[in-house]
């Protein structure tokens, strides 16, 4: 049998906390590691336990909680985020994805398996709101030729999308679910979920170059 | 040893300058003048009586053609080892011939061609004809029509010093005018294709003047070999009054003064002195020359006016140079007079030919600094302008963002409205059935939860519809099933997608994206709760500016119209037609439902 995978989450909410932790502990192939209720310890407990997975909402009163998924993403590459949220609005998903989240859970819906969450979370995150994908799309879409001469930009080729990537976020943007959408492009689910997965990491990437674009053309560099 | 050579031959080089006699240049300002008319010379003492040097006609009272003759002596010191000339730097005449010891001269001189004015008169003297002691210079001179007869002293010398003196005198009193004549052409030429651009009336008049002024001026040079006429004569008076007169009139309009009659009447005076002076040289009437001249001399003195009208765009320097141009000229030619009258030395310097140079540059002063001024202004204009158009663009960028606030105000305060009373009769009411639930004790946890699971899903259907979805149904749709995935799961209802592209919805505001969820929800909610289905598909279509959304399942059907269900369905047949699309619904009993929602797109 295969270790465990390790979570940690961070949550302000008492009770919210403990129903977390519950399903986590109720679960054979999860363990909790770490249990925190601010920024801060969150923070200092990473340090010792390294999870797998770190689940933070992102209402927290001593800090905000991309600025943790920000932190970790970058300390901690090899663990995966999952952000809770209430609505799981675009907003507040896209920030978090490009803050390196890999997925979000939706709070008051989780009568369902937090192991299934989790699941989709290790192979590729969890499943993409249509109104998220677009938003994806959108936001990554090629600039305009003229806008792209700034020197500081990174190489399109780190973060613009691929036609594959750009099919996928379509057919989700469209409601279809992954195992549907790897039927319609007669690709394996698997396949599906790596695109995902790559589609994450250039959503993070593109949103700091674009920072950079940002800040660039405002003349701050 | 080299060097004491050089230093040598360059001592001896010096010593040999300074050693150099240039010899006496002999001035004779005495002669004895006579009037005979003969045509040639008799040998003898040609008696008459004793003048003075120089001496101009001006108060004898020649006829013209008269023939006088001066009889001129000087001495030779030494017989002549060089060569020597005899320089007569003013005598005018229509003909003058020169007789050296008793032997008429050859035209060895550049001057004297038969029929000319001879002005000045430079003669080489032949040695073999110069004798040691005293010799005997004879002059006969044939009178002209003009006033301005007259020999000035002669000078005779070694042919080096002389030759040297007289061609600075030629340059200076001769060559000049053709010099000024050709410069002056080039600037016409120049303002002509400056006017040929810019079509002003200054320039115009200013090439033509110039231009005139070299015309003239070729044509009397061109006369030159011929015999004199009364043209050729009035060429020389015109090569002034032709200058004098369109600057007057130029200077007139300059300060501002544009008087037709004045004008006409100076052309009419210019084209009348002309011709009467050519009738006047035909009949040997000298007089007029004299009447003609002084009121040219005087006519520049017009220009004053320019500094007693000051115009605003005439600089005080450029009426002060157009001042002293006039008063310059009017000044040269009274001197000029005053010479030719003999009340000055009659061997001075002609003055006049140096007044058109002061024509020419206090008319270009004037030109370039209007030129200068135009540029000035233009800039001026263009930056005024450039401003202006700043300007009226910020006021227009300004009142652009107001209308945008006051549209996004607009905007926000209906949105804000719309979400308000939304959640008074949605959310807010659900809220307070739940409480008043709780509060008598009615209601237990399933209940509780199903209400307050039932409120939330209601509070996310409403952010739902405030994302952005640009206009697209599929990502309306799409939403409506991520929302209701695990509810379909949990039913255990297998779900058909065949949701493809659909034309963009133009305005797909968040109210008419909620009604549209909605009903979306309350269609699957339908076919879930009631239907027993097993299977449902979800198809859309496009087509002739309509997106369509059909939904089918395979469950139990009902009888559509019938009072059971008639309600629920008509209500959400008006919803959807307040969000502009239509509802159709079909349905049998035992043979599953076909819901369709058709909603206009763009083409």
């Amino acid at each position: 049998m295969e270790a465990p995978t390790t979570v940690a989450l961070v949550e302000d909410e008492a009770e919210a906390r403990q129903r977390l932790s519950g399903s986590i502990r109720a679960q054979p192939g999860l363990r909790l590691v770490g249990e925190w209720s601010t920024g801060g310890e969150a923070l200092a407990g990473l340090a010792q336990s390294a999870p797998d997975v770190l689940l933070v909402d992102l209402g927290l009163p001593d800090m905000s909680g991309l600025k943790i998924v920000r932190y970790v993403a970058e300390r901690y590459p090899g663990c995966d985020i999952l952000v809770v949220t209430i609505f799981g609005d675009e907003r507040t998903v896209l920030a978090a994805l490009e803050a390196g989240a890999r997925g979000y859970l939706l709070k008051g819906a989780l009568q369902h398996d937090i192991a299934v969450d989790i699941e989709h979370l290790k192979s590729g995150g969890s499943p993409l709101s249509p109104v998220v994908a677009r938003q994806v799309l959108k936001r990554m879409q090629p600039r305009p030729a003229r806008e792209q001469a700034s020197p500081a930009a990174v190489p399109d080729s780190e973060t613009a999308l691929t036609a594959r990537e750009i099919e996928i976020l379509n057919a989700i943007s469209r409601g279809f679910s992954y195992q549907e959408t790897a039927g319609l492009l007669a690709i394996s689910v698997q396949t599906v979920h790596t695109h995902l997965k790559r589609i994450y990491r250039k959503l993070a990437v593109h949103s700091k170059t674009e920072a950079v674009y940002e800040a660039d053309r405002r003349g701050l560099l | 040893m080299t060097r004491a050579a050089l230093l040598a031959a360059l001592l001896l080089t010096c010593v040999r300058a300074l050693a150099h006699d240039p010899g006496e240049i002999v001035t004779i300002d005495r002669a004895r003048m006579t009037v005979i008319q003969a045509e040639t010379f008799a040998a003898h003492d040609l008696g008459g009586q004793p003048v003075q040097l120089p001496d101009p006609w001006f108060r004898r009272d020649f006829k013209a053609g008269t023939a006088v003759w001066y009889e001129l002596r000087f001495d030779m010191q030494a017989p002549a080892t060089h060569s020597h000339s005899l320089f007569i730097p003013r005598i005018v005449a229509s003909r003058v011939e020169v007789y050296l010891n008793g032997r008429l001269l050859g035209r060895h001189d550049d001057y004297a061609a038969p029929g000319r004015v001879i002005n000045p008169l430079y003669a080489l003297l032949p040695a073999h004809l110069l004798r040691e002691g005293e010799n005997e210079l004879i002059l006969r001179m044939l009178g002209t029509p003009m006033w301005f007869h007259g020999i000035t002293r002669a000078y005779v010398g070694p042919s080096r010093e002389l030759g040297t003196r007289a061609g600075r005198w030629r340059l200076m009193q001769g060559d000049v005018i053709s010099i000024f004549a050709i410069a002056f052409g080039l600037v016409g030429v120049l303002a002509l294709a400056c006017w040929s651009v810019e079509r002003s009336e200054e320039l115009l008049w200013y090439g033509a003047i110039l231009i005139a002024y070299l015309a003239i001026t070729a044509a009397w040079y061109l006369s030159l070999p011929h015999p004199i006429t009364g043209w050729t004569l009035s060429l020389i008076f015109l090569r002034y009054a032709g200058l004098v007169t369109p600057f007057a009139i130029l200077q007139l309009r300059l300060a501002g003064w544009r008087v037709p009659w004045l004008e006409w009447t100076l052309w009419v005076v210019l084209a009348g002195s002309m011709l009467s002076l050519v009738n006047a040289s035909w009949h040997w009437r000298p007089h007029l020359w004299l009447w003609f001249g002084l009121f040219y001399a005087v006519l520049p003195l017009l220009a004053l006016a320019v500094l007693a009208r000051p115009r605003a765009d005439l600089k005080r320097f450029s009426r002060l140079l157009l001042a002293l141009a006039a008063l310059v000229a009017t000044g040269f030619s009274l001197h000029d007079y005053a010479v030719r009258a003999g009340l000055l030395d009659f061997e001075r310097a002609w003055l006049a030919h140096y007044v058109p140079p002061f024509f020419l540059i206090a008319g270009g002063a004037v030109i370039f600094e209007r030129f200068l001024a135009a540029t000035r202004r233009q800039r001026e204009l263009a930056v005024e302008l450039e401003a202006r158009v700043a300007q009226k663009s910020r006021e227009i960028e300004a009142a652009h963002a107001q209308m945008r606030a006051a549209d996004e105000e607009r905007a926000l305060v209906r949105e804000r409205r719309r979400i308000m009373a939304d959640m008074h009769d949605g959310l807010g009411s659900r809220l307070v059935g739940l409480l008043s639930q709780v509060q008598s004790g009615k209601a237990d946890a399933r209940q509780l939860e199903e209400g307050l699971t039932a409120a939330l899903e209601e509070l996310r259907t409403t952010i739902d519809s405030l994302q952005p979805v640009e206009g697209d149904l599929s990502v309306v749709l799409g939403n409506v099933r991520h929302r209701m995935r695990s509810v379909f799961d949990t039913a255990g209802v297998e779900l058909g997608w065949r949701v493809g592209e659909l034309p963009r919805l133009d305005d797909l505001t968040p109210a008419r994206n909620l009604a549209i969820q909605r009903i979306l929800l309350e269609l699957f909610t339908n076919v879930l709760k009631h239907s027993g289905a097993r299977k449902v598909e979800v198809t859309t279509s496009a087509g002739a500016g309509k997106a369509s959304i059909m939904i089918e399942d395979d469950g139990r059907g009902f009888v559509v119209g019938s009072p059971v269900n008639g309600h629920g369905l008509r209500n959400l047949q008006e919803r959807a037609c307040e969000a502009g699309g239509t509802l159709v619904i079909e349905s049998e009993p035992g043979r599953g439902t076909r819901a369709t929602l058709a909603l206009p797109a763009a083409a």
